[in-house]
């Protein structure tokens, strides 16, 4: 994998005369050519001043972020500029020209760049047909939706062929449903036009259906990075923990614990996380031929991961100790587990 | 019968108007120029801005806040020796501009500036993570976006100046305000009086309706 975006050791420290505030603390990462890299993390963890610090809009205050093998952090002038004109971004908050039509919204970038107008009007329509905004053209961004909005701040983005799109927070201020259709947009860019994605969020779901690599992020630190399908697979960090157990339903209904705490006899409780293919119909049978244990499925969640499946088990295990013990060990080694409800038999 | 209700001659009141127009039109546009380059200054140098410079904007900044603080009557009498340095005289219509446009300069310049700072921090981002020069961020980002603002201003600006014409009289610059103190206030002349205050009333009236439709135009909420 080609490495594209690299933060080594990076520290951002905000200072004027009052206080000083620790934005990002000992950054390392790389982003892959070809990724879409998601960073998660909630509002004050960094993740704003990290994903600037690509295009330079904030310079480290130690370390240095190197981009296409260049150190971005340490050009300035025409260097600089020039080095942005291959990381587009995108916005929250659009910021789209409201003077503007959507035509020259999406032209800005090339007239900044000079190029001669008819060529300038070829590629805008080009891109404003890939976002789907052709219809819209004349239009001023007083009359679009926001999910129209994003789509202008897309074709802007994009109208310069850059390698790397930034994106922050790209679908928080929309509607569920608009969200989806512009996260299928940057998948679209992502694997049509070959531009590796960066995205901030506080929406794990993006994270989820879109990203195949992300970061989580807590006061300034990467707490965890790696695989998607890894992360979601075996959280680590509590933050993460927090993030994925928001839309991977890890619960066990409190009346169904309830119940199968009450049982008599030796037994466990555990959730088992099992990445890789639908199991839904052969890991309990799996587990009941492989020990002398009767399982007893409590709930269970199907999700999908990066076109994978992520299943957790919500099992019961009815047995002797030296037996249910074994099951854990054999879990243990295969799979990410957790014991629930251990004090049962207090 | 205009004649003979206001008790002066029909040229002594146009020339009265076109002496008001040439100031007002003059001074606007010299001032407007003058005043959108410090407005740009201070936009550019002030603390976080592109050109974040503390030295130039406290003095751009200290300046204009000097001048605006100088009432327009002593003004136009103080720097008489400068006026004459300009225009070669210190009485008269065109020794007039210049005490105007040094006025109004600094007055719009703080009208632009503030202007162009409501333009949100976002749209500069946006600029700047495009690769925008300085100059192609003021050029297609600030003044674009800001251009509805500018014209209010510039509204703002121009009734302020009407009124400043009418204490250019001080150094004979005639206009319609002087017509108004001298023939009506101090020869009694109460129809005049009524008639210039009434077509000073209207001039404004349609100054800003005609600035307040063309800012509205310029939004493009509609």
């Amino acid at each position: 994998m080609e490495e594209i975006i690299r933060f080594e050791n990076v520290d951002k420290i905000f200072q004027n005369r009052k206080m000083s505030v620790t934005a990002c603390k000992n950054i390392d990462l790389t982003v892959n050519k070809g990724d879409i890299f998601g960073v998660l993390g909630y509002s004050g963890a960094g993740k704003s001043t990290l994903i600037r610090m690509i295009n330079a809009l904030e310079k480290p205050t130690a370390g240095k972020v190197v981009v296409r093998g260049r150190p971005i952090s340490e050009l300035t002038g025409r260097e600089l500029r020039l080095a942005r004109k291959d990381i587009a971004m995108i916005f929250q908050q659009f910021n789209l020209l409201n003077s503007r039509t959507v035509f020259q919204n999406a032209a800005m970038p090339l007239v900044l760049n000079h190029v001669p107008k008819a060529e300038i009007k070829r590629r805008v329509d080009e891109i404003l047909d890939f976002v789907e905004l052709t219809d819209k053209a004349e239009a001023y961004s007083a009359k679009l939706s926001g999910g129209q909005m994003q789509r202008v701040g897309i074709a802007r983005a994009l109208t310069t062929n850059p390698s790397i799109l930034l994106c922050d927070e790209p679908t928080s201020a929309l509607d569920p449903k608009t969200q989806d259709s512009i996260l299928g947009l940057l998948q679209k860019i992502n694997r049509e036009l070959a531009v590796t994605v960066v995205i901030i969020t506080h929406q794990v779901g993006i994270v989820q259906k879109i990203c195949n690599k992300a970061a989580v992020m807590e006061n300034g630190r990467v707490v965890e990075t790696g695989e998607v399908r890894a992360i979601f697979a075996k959280p680590r960090h509590p933050i993460t923990k927090v993030f994925v157990d928001a839309v991977i339903d890890t619960s066990i209904p409190r009346l169904v614990l309830a119940e199968a705490q009450a049982a008599r006899g030796a037994q466990r409780i555990v959730s088992v996380r099992v990445l890789g293919g639908n199991v839904c119909d052969t890991f309990v049978p799996d587990l009941a031929a492989r020990f002398p244990v009767e399982v007893k499925t409590l709930s269970l969640s199907v999700n999908e991961i990066q076109e994978d499946v992520l299943s957790v088990f919500n099992l019961q295990l009815i047995g002797p100790e030296e037996e249910t013990q074994k099951v854990l060990s054999y879990l243990g080694t295969r799979y990410d587990y957790e014991e629930i409800g251990a004090d049962w038999s207090l | 019968m205009i004649q003979e209700f206001l008790k002066v001659p029909a040229s002594t009141l146009w020339l009265a108007a076109s002496q008001t127009i040439y100031m007002v039109c003059f001074s606007l546009l010299a001032g407007t120029v003058l005043g959108m380059a410090l407005a740009l200054v201070m936009v550019l140098t002030r603390p976080y801005g592109l050109l974040a410079n503390r030295p130039i904007f406290f003095v751009v900044s200290s300046a204009v806040n000097i001048v605006r603080s100088v009432p327009f009557i002593i003004l136009l009498v103080a720097i008489m020796p400068f006026t004459k340095f300009v225009v070669g005289t210190r009485i008269g219509t065109t020794a007039a501009l210049v005490p105007l446009i040094v006025n109004i300069a600094p007055y719009l310049a703080r009208l632009f500036e503030n202007s162009i700072l409501e333009v949100s921090e976002g749209i500069i981002e946006a600029a700047k993570s495009m690769g925008a020069t300085t100059w192609q961020t003021i050029w297609h980002f600030l003044l674009p976006e800001a251009r509805a603002s500018l014209v209010l201003s510039v509204t703002t600006g121009t009734i302020g100046l009407l009124g400043s014409t009418a204490m250019a009289g001080v150094i004979g610059a005639g206009g319609v305000g002087n017509l108004a103190i001298n023939y009506g206030y101090e020869r009694l002349n109460m129809p005049l009086m009524a008639v210039t205050v009434l077509i000073l009333v209207v001039a404004v009236q349609l100054i800003q309706t005609f600035g307040n439709i063309a800012a509205q135009k310029l939004r493009h909420l509609s």
